[in-house]
């Protein structure tokens, strides 16, 4: 393996980070120049040089392996979470070294958990930072670079093929550098529709801004200490809940919709099973807390359900209304929502409906196969049928993930959590949603966890986004010769 | 400039870039923190200075008022007024400085700096202690207590002043604590650009150290075993290099040297 082509290709991605981090410096100036001003240069300054090292040394090369291009991937985005969480070290405030870290590893892997109690008390430019951290996690941060710099060549192919899951890749049928366009205009553009009906909504342009590039990462990072909540307005709920939606469902079939192709939004049968999922689920908590008189009418109880469960399923976060008053039905149809998650092929984490879909076929066929065991069934999904390597692999990473959530919760309760707090915290950070339950609840954050669980949890952000393949192969080390 | 040369060059500025660029952001944060600190000295003198000459001016009063009505000394009776003026000369002083946080207190203090002005003016209008020295009784044939007076009246009113006094200072010196704090914060932060970038020069020196040994050592030790090859057993020389720089030129060029002598033997 050439170390060197890797941290060329790490660097690039640092290049990217470096533009993101002076745009939050340009906002800080903006701002009178806040006390962020000088931390984010400097930030700045620092990962352009880091960034643009390699680039002087390394000679450019049209060719990768997969293995480099792992390496790539994955380098790229723990390297993003340091050099990430340089400007909030700098900064001070709350921010130790761990908790600079979690802040980091939370943004770039867009899970949106903080460990920050008084989120209005950071300078804008610092709020920016933060939500451009989990705005360019969301699409990937190799992927920003992939479709940035054009000189990558045929890299590009090697790359994007690591960067995106199988499932991800299913839904579109161009060439890569199409793909890497694509989900970047969609991104972009879902990213502006919802900025601008937020502004309308009434928020100001710097909170509209922030919501938006958090909605569409499906992060939950807020600029508010009460979240979503703050604003307490049903429509601005009801903007945020569309965003989120549809930043969970695959970009390649919103692409597909607004080019009026055959396969769109309303033929796919994952997409049909996601939003079923959600009005489901919103309908049987809404009902769940009326009954209990959690809420006073049948409206608020379906507003805050509706929030919740998109905010959760989307691995979004954000916030409304404090769950841990909710009743124990409710709570566990939103943890499951948080263990299954979006689509493949969005920016939500989680075990993606695709995987519970085929697993449910799976289980059907395997009946099936009980009843005629001469009979020959096929899987398939919207008309494709799916080959034997792929459901293994469904059903392998299905059993990884609630492994990784079981060790998960294992060393949170292990170092003093209650069960609650510490197998809502794992499922929590492995999906990538943020909040959890009990005390990582929606209203609560991360900031009075012992420094070894937020370590713990940082890692397994980490892990969850990369769909723990990825992340796991670098520990073997003779994979590296 | 141009291969190697720039490399190497680009390197060493790349460091020198980061240490200045840390440096500068460090003294910009101790220049600040020492304005900071400065500032925060000058208040706290400031606000100290100006209790110390409240508590005198009430002092000097309230010597003025017992010596003329506990000992009847008509002589202070002026004198009463001018400490009073000056006291009041202070609170006004003071005032035009205060925060808004402390201009609370400032009007608390003004209330009783007012009544206290308002127990010993209306002694000194009803002129009781003059009657009482030129008549030995008031007209009325009560006698005045003086003390009593002084215990009465006049100690209420003095100590609610100079309570006031002693909240205004306390609330001063409260107020400077956030500015402490924000101090502290700074003091991170002038620390924390150094530390960083010694971790980041720390991985750009391994990062120079690796480049070097791969993209322009490595190259030599190849082209020297190759045309010690060649020299000694004429295995052609055959190097495979990635780099565009006088490296691929001199391996160029041992490789054209190489072929010519072969064609010449």
């Amino acid at each position: 393996m050439r170390l060197g082509i890797v941290i060329r290709y790490i660097g690039i991605v640092l290049l990217v980070l470096a533009a993101f981090m002076l745009m939050a410096a340009g906002i800080s100036y903006v701002n009178n120049v806040d006390s962020a001003y000088s931390p984010l240069v400097m930030s700045s300054l620092i990962t352009l040089l880091i960034g643009c090292f390699p680039l002087i040394f390394v000679p450019k090369t049209d060719r990768i392996s997969q293995k480099e291009g792992y390496c790539i991937v994955v380098g790229a985005w723990v390297v993003s979470s340091v050099v990430g969480m340089f400007p909030y070290l700098m900064w001070g405030g709350e921010f130790t070294l761990l908790n600079a870290w979690f802040e980091s590893v939370s943004g770039f892997t867009t899970t949106g958990a903080s460990i920050l109690n008084d989120i209005e008390a950071l300078p804008r430019g610092l709020q920016f930072w933060r939500v451009a951290s989990c705005w360019i996690g969301g699409v990937g941060v190799v992927m920003f670079a992939l479709v940035i710099l054009p000189s990558i060549g045929k890299s590009k192919m090697m790359l994007s093929n690591v960067e995106l899951s199988s499932l991800a890749k299913d839904n579109f049928h161009y060439r890569t550098q199409t793909i890497v366009r694509i989900i970047l205009s969609i991104y972009v553009g879902l990213t502006i529709i919802t900025l601008l009906t937020l502004k309308w909504c009434g928020m100001n342009w710097f909170d509209a801004l922030c919501h938006a590039m958090s909605a569409c990462s499906t992060c939950g990072f807020s600029n508010k200490n009460l979240s979503v909540g703050f604003f307490n307005s049903p429509i601005i709920e009801l903007v945020l809940i569309v965003a989120m939606l549809v930043s969970g469902m695959h970009f390649g079939l919103i692409y597909a919709t607004i080019t009026r192709k055959p396969n769109n939004i309303f033929r796919s049968e994952i997409t049909r099973c996601y939003l079923g999922m959600f009005i489901v689920s919103s309908v049987l908590i809404a009902i769940s807390l009326r009954a209990a008189d959690v809420y006073p009418s049948v409206i608020s109880s379906l507003r805050h359900a509706a929030f919740q469960t998109a905010s959760l399923m989307t691995t979004s976060g954000f916030a409304t209304a404090n769950c841990n008053t909710w009743t124990p039905f409710a709570i566990l149809v939103l943890m499951f929502c948080m263990l299954v998650c979006g689509c493949a092929g969005s920016t939500s984490g989680g075990l993606k409906v695709d995987r519970l879909v085929l697993a449910v076929k799976m289980l059907r066929n395997k009946i099936q196969a009980q009843q005629h065991p001469n009979a020959v069934v096929r899987i398939k999904v919207d008309g494709y049928t799916q080959d034997r390597d792929m459901l293994n692999t469904v059903m392998i990473y299905i059993v990884a993930f609630m492994l990784l959530i079981l060790i998960g919760t294992f060393v949170n309760t292990l170092f003093g959590c209650d069960l609650m707090t510490g197998f809502s915290a794992a499922l929590a950070c492995a999906s990538n949603v943020g909040p959890g339950f009990g005390e990582v609840g929606t209203m609560d954050n991360y900031s009075q966890l012992p420094a070894v669980l937020k370590l713990n949890l940082s890692i397994m952000m980490l892990f969850g986004r990369l769909e723990i393949f990825g992340l796991i192969q670098l520990f073997f080390i003779r994979w590296w010769k | 400039m141009k291969g190697i040369r720039k490399r190497v060059t680009i390197g060493f500025l790349s460091i020198v870039v980061l240490l200045f660029f840390s440096g500068l952001v460090s003294l910009f944060e101790l220049n600040h923190m020492s304005t900071d600190i400065e500032s925060i000295l000058d208040s706290n003198r400031h606000s100290i200075e100006l209790t110390e000459n409240m508590l005198d001016a009430i002092s000097a009063h309230d010597r003025a008022v017992v010596n003329y009505a506990v000992f009847r000394d008509t002589l202070y009776s002026d004198s009463c007024k001018v400490c009073f003026a000056e006291f009041s000369a202070h609170i006004d002083k003071a005032r035009q400085g205060a925060s808004k946080s402390t201009v609370l207190m400032f009007d608390s203090l003004c209330i009783n700096a007012d009544r206290l002005h308002a127990v010993v003016h209306e002694l000194r209008t009803s002129r009781t202690i003059e009657n009482l020295i030129l008549f030995d009784t008031l007209s009325n044939g009560v006698s005045f207590d003086g003390k009593g007076w002084y215990d009465r009246n006049y100690v209420p009113a003095y100590d609610a002043a100079s309570n006031s006094i002693m909240r205004v200072m306390s609330h001063a010196q409260i107020s400077l604590s956030p500015r402490a704090e924000q101090l502290s914060r700074n003091a991170y932060r002038a620390v924390t650009p150094v530390f960083i970038s010694l971790v980041v020069m720390i991985a750009i020196l391994l990062m120079f150290y690796y480049f070097i040994m791969i993209y322009a050592l490595k190259p030599i030790v190849e082209m020297n075993k190759s045309l010690g090859d060649w020299l000694r057993y004429k295995i052609p020389f055959k190097i495979k290099s990635e780099c565009r720089d006088e490296l691929q030129e001199l391996n160029e060029k041992i490789g054209s040297v190489t072929n010519t002598s072969k064609k010449l033997y």
